[in-house]
């Protein structure tokens, strides 16, 4: 029997042994509902804060909004004194109502002239994606007759000892463009080089390794040229990890390929094959599935890059910070969410399919949960309200409340020990990060999902009244 | 012994009886392939020259670069056999995780492109294996390249089903457990097709790499499906190691039989310790087992160093270890605040520990660099300054200044740490000058 065993903490236990309470909040709002504990992002702020202290350097953190529409979260991270990362005009208003100053939002991602306008009017910093976007922010600035701080976000990094096929970035200016940053910050008075941002869409060490020299690089060519590096911010992508196993997850990855080389029948629906194809008896293609499992996440992430030593100048991450004195900057969004929020989603209804596949409907859709069919592979617990529940032998789907044919909630089978029925619960922990309200639709009129958040002794609030200074009281 | 050409070498690999004392095995004598007796060193040499023997003559007529997806030995041995016969080699892999093996290819003269790493946000359209990019590259400008294919070329297979297995037959006759790591699997297939002839009953472990974990030639029981080559129905059971215990087995071998292996043949030796000290007391006749051992430890160095730093002393050697809080807090420290003052009565020399570069960018008046390795290395084996004269160390926060300064008072120098550091100074604003 496959298995994909969450991993939990102690937070998390709390509530979902609490079987009553879950169940009172979810006949009270609705299904699907969303619950944030905002003490799990506090200890995840925490962690990270450790590692600056632990590895002697200055280092801020902004969590990435994206990750999460939750009011709760922000006004946590304001508690924590937490800056945060914006990536539209709304994101940056709702940081703003919420109390946040210019200076504690970063204004990242494309964006249009309305979000440019009101991120140079708080004095917010920049990331800076094209010389056109740079020539606005100037325009604006002398607008509103301010100064505003920039930082390059660069793509496009080559090693200086090898060749790597690149993959092309959509985002940032290509390091090879050195010349022509120096010369229109040169040119524009109003905007203030900070230093340079990147964020690749990969956790891989030895790439972040590369990119780090090609920056320190252009750390000394600035220099040079008279701008001095303050901040280098090297984005997010430190993962997480969800399971409580390895094996597990090494196994149910093989069961999707033994099934995808056509040597096992039952694990996906209508054999999905997660972007895999057979080619010759052998499975091509790469899975696009999140690893769940990672041995090194999160605070342990950044640790170990801070401690990976930079090809070419023989010194680790954090020396160099230390002796070029600059101020790492982090935005992370899914690290700083893990198992910050659970969904829990109510039983409609029980049938089988033409072969005799159980299909379990929650009241809920896939666009609750899985945005972009990015699958969540983390087995959810079950809230029965009857214990006289039959026993499972095989595992079930679990489909959502949309008439669309595609609309599943798991098109990978989850191996369960009793069958579900109306009414019960399903509760997928550890979905703040994306899998919440990322994708979230209203197709066929659906509502959204209710957020509220649960705090000390499984006490709660609508997510929107919760201040961060509850348990302060 | 005599030959006319490098590839004649290969093949012909002795088979060494490991000692009872080591692997502790009453009733199983334990032989041990040493394929890196070979001239490129490793169990892949003799794939390698399979794959391009019969074509080498259209090869060269065509002058057509070798194409291969290695990240490591097949491309060390496909290269030594290019640089021999005047062809030109590419690599692309997304797997060359070991450095020494990345200049051994360079120096060898191969060239090798990487892969991007492994996208974050999935995405089912992104072909991001190594096996596609050949295919597109093959699909470009086909007529330029010869491509070998160990993944999928049935020779790989075959070569080892005829001559190494065949050569183990040769040495032993009947062998009951086979043993092999599991890359491309066409070593441990091979030559467990052919000892199945001898022996039906023939028992194969491929050993695996755990997940999220990295031992060079072997891959995870998740990469396995990648492989055209694999049939999970040959192995009779699968062990999964990690590099940990793989490096343990490494060791033993190195240190107690002479035979100086790499981190997968200890991954090997290891699984077949585990599996067959559970078997050995019930067996009523004496067995024989038989594992490979792939490739040289040397070129595996910072792989070794980075997972078993102790064997080398630690990993780190400042000196400062043996310092104790005594000696720390008697190190005067000279805050930011009164620095200036201090320094321009007591003229003091003024050591910036950073690395050249960054002192070069922006430091205190008036001061030297003596990078941290370089100060180290003068602290502990000698005098590097005049006793008379006050020093006043300075690094980026005021921690290893203070180490430093201890290590020196230590020697009898009058010597001081900057407290807030070179940071503290930047950040009260105080002038800095650069180079």
């Amino acid at each position: 029997m496959l298995k994909l065993t969450p991993k939990t903490n102690e937070v998390v236990d709390k509530l979902v042994q609490d079987e009553e309470t879950l169940k009172e909040l979810a006949d009270g709002f609705g299904s699907p509902l969303n619950i944030m504990l905002p003490e799990n992002f506090s200890k995840n702020i925490q962690a990270f804060r450790d590692v600056f202290d632990e590895h002697g350097i200055e280092g801020k953190i902004f969590f990435a909004h994206k990750a999460n529409k939750s009011e709760s979260l922000i006004a946590q991270g304001r508690k924590e004194n937490i800056g945060i990362d914006v990536a539209s005009e709304n994101e940056l208003r709702n940081a703003l109502s919420k109390g946040l100053k210019g200076e504690e939002i970063l204004a990242t991602g494309p964006k249009n002239r309305e979000f440019l306008r009101l991120a140079v009017h708080h004095g917010c910093t920049l990331h800076i994606d094209s010389f056109e976007e740079l020539k606005k922010v100037e325009k604006y600035s002398e607008k509103f007759e301010t100064e505003t701080d920039v930082l390059i976000r660069l793509n496009n990094f080559v090693p200086r000892d090898r060749k790597a096929i690149q993959k092309h970035s959509r985002f940032g200016i290509p390091t090879e463009k050195k010349e022509e940053i120096v010369q229109k910050l040169d040119e524009y008075d109003l905007v203030n080089f900070q230093g340079f941002a990147f964020h690749l869409d990969t956790a891989n060490m030895r790439k972040k390794a590369i990119a780090l020299q090609n920056i320190f690089d252009l750390v000394k060519d600035f220099h040079s040229e008279g701008y001095q590096t303050q901040i280098l911010d090297i984005g997010g992508g430190m993962k997480v990890n969800y399971l409580e196993s390895g094996e597990e997850w090494s196994e149910y990855l093989e069961a999707i390929q033994e099934s995808v080389a056509g040597k096992r029948e039952g694990i996906t629906w209508n054999s999905h094959s997660f972007g895999l194809r057979s080619e010759n008896q052998s499975v091509k293609g790469s899975v696009d599935l999140y690893s769940y499992y990672n041995e090194t996440a999160k605070d342990d992430y950044l640790c170990k890059l801070l401690s990976r030593e930079i090809p070419g100048y023989e010194r680790t991450f954090r020396d160099l910070l230390r002796d070029y004195m600059i101020e790492l900057y982090i935005e992370p969004g899914r690290a700083l969410l893990d198992l910050a929020g659970i969904t829990v989603g109510k039983v409609n209804f029980v049938k089988e399919d033409a072969c005799g596949e159980k299909l379990v409907g929650l009241d809920m859709n896939k666009s609750n949960i899985n945005p972009q069919n990015w699958e969540l592979m983390v087995d959810p617990y079950i809230i029965h309200r009857d214990e006289e529940r039959e026993e499972l032998e095989d595992g079930v789907f679990f489909i959502g409340n949309l008439c669309l044919e595609s609309d599943f909630i798991h098109k990978h089978k989850t191996f369960l020990d009793k069958k579900p029925e109306e009414g019960d619960l399903v509760v997928f922990v550890n979905t703040a990060a994306y899998h919440m309200d990322f994708g979230e639709s209203r197709t066929i009129q659906h509502d959204p999902a209710d957020k509220i958040a649960v705090y000390g002794d499984n006490n709660w609030k609508k997510d929107e009244l919760y201040t961060g200074m509850e348990m302060e009281q | 012994m005599k030959y006319d050409s490098i590839t004649e070498i290969i093949g012909d690999t002795p088979l060494l009886k490991i000692d009872k004392e080591v692997t502790g095995l009453e009733n199983i004598d334990v032989y041990v392939k040493l394929e890196y007796h070979s001239p490129f060193g490793s169990i892949k040499d003799r794939v390698a020259w399979e794959l391009i023997r019969e074509d080498i003559d259209t090869i060269k007529e065509n002058n057509q670069t070798l194409l291969e997806s290695s990240s490591g030995n097949t491309a060390k041995a496909i290269q030594g056999i290019a640089g021999a016969n005047g062809l030109d080699f590419k690599t692309i892999t997304n797997r060359i995780k070991v450095e020494e093996v990345k200049d051994i290819l360079i120096t060898m003269g191969a060239e090798i492109e990487e892969l991007p790493g492994k996208s974050e946000c999935p995405d089912p359209n992104d072909p991001d294996d190594p096996l596609t990019h050949l295919d597109r590259l093959m699909a470009r400008e086909g007529d330029k390249y010869f491509r070998t294919g160990q993944y999928t070329n049935e020779k790989n297979t075959k070569v080892h089903r005829e001559q190494t297995g065949q050569e183990i037959l040769d040495d032993l006759g009947k062998v009951d457990y086979l043993f092999g790591g599991l890359g491309t699997t066409g070593s441990t297939k091979g030559v467990a097709q052919k000892l199945k002839e001898e022996n039906p009953n023939l028992e194969v472990t491929g050993i695996v790499s755990s997940q999220d974990d990295f031992i060079p030639g072997i891959r995870t029981a998740n990469e396995m499906w990648e492989v055209g080559l694999y049939e999970k129905e040959l192995y009779s059971d699968r062990a999964v190691v990690d590099s940990k215990d793989a490096l343990e087995g490494m060791l033993t071998l190195i240190r107690n039989c002479g035979i100086l292996a790499g981190p997968t043949t200890g991954a090997n030796y290891i699984a077949l310790k585990r599996k067959l000290s559970e078997i050995d007391q019930e067996l009523e006749e004496q067995k024989t087992a038989v594992f490979f051992a792939c490739d040289r430890f040397e070129h595996y160095r910072s792989y070794i160093k980075k997972r078993k730093p102790e064997i080398f002393g630690g990993d780190e050697r400042e000196g400062t270890e043996t310092l104790t809080e005594e000696e720390l807090e008697q190190v005067p420290e000279i805050s930011v605040e009164e620095a200036e003052e201090w320094i321009e009565e007591e003229n003091p020399v003024i050591v910036d520990s950073r690395s050249n570069p960054a002192y070069q960018m922006a430091h205190i008046p008036d001061s030297i660099n003596i990078p941290e390795e370089k100060l180290k290395e003068l602290v502990e084996t000698g005098k590097p300054f005049s006793q008379n004269q006050k020093i006043l160390l300075v690094c980026p926060g005021g921690r290893k200044s203070r180490k430093f300064a201890a290590l020196l008072q230590r020697d009898n120098f009058e010597a001081y740490s900057l407290k807030e550091g070179v940071t503290g100074w930047r950040n009260q604003e105080k002038s800095l000058e650069s180079n």
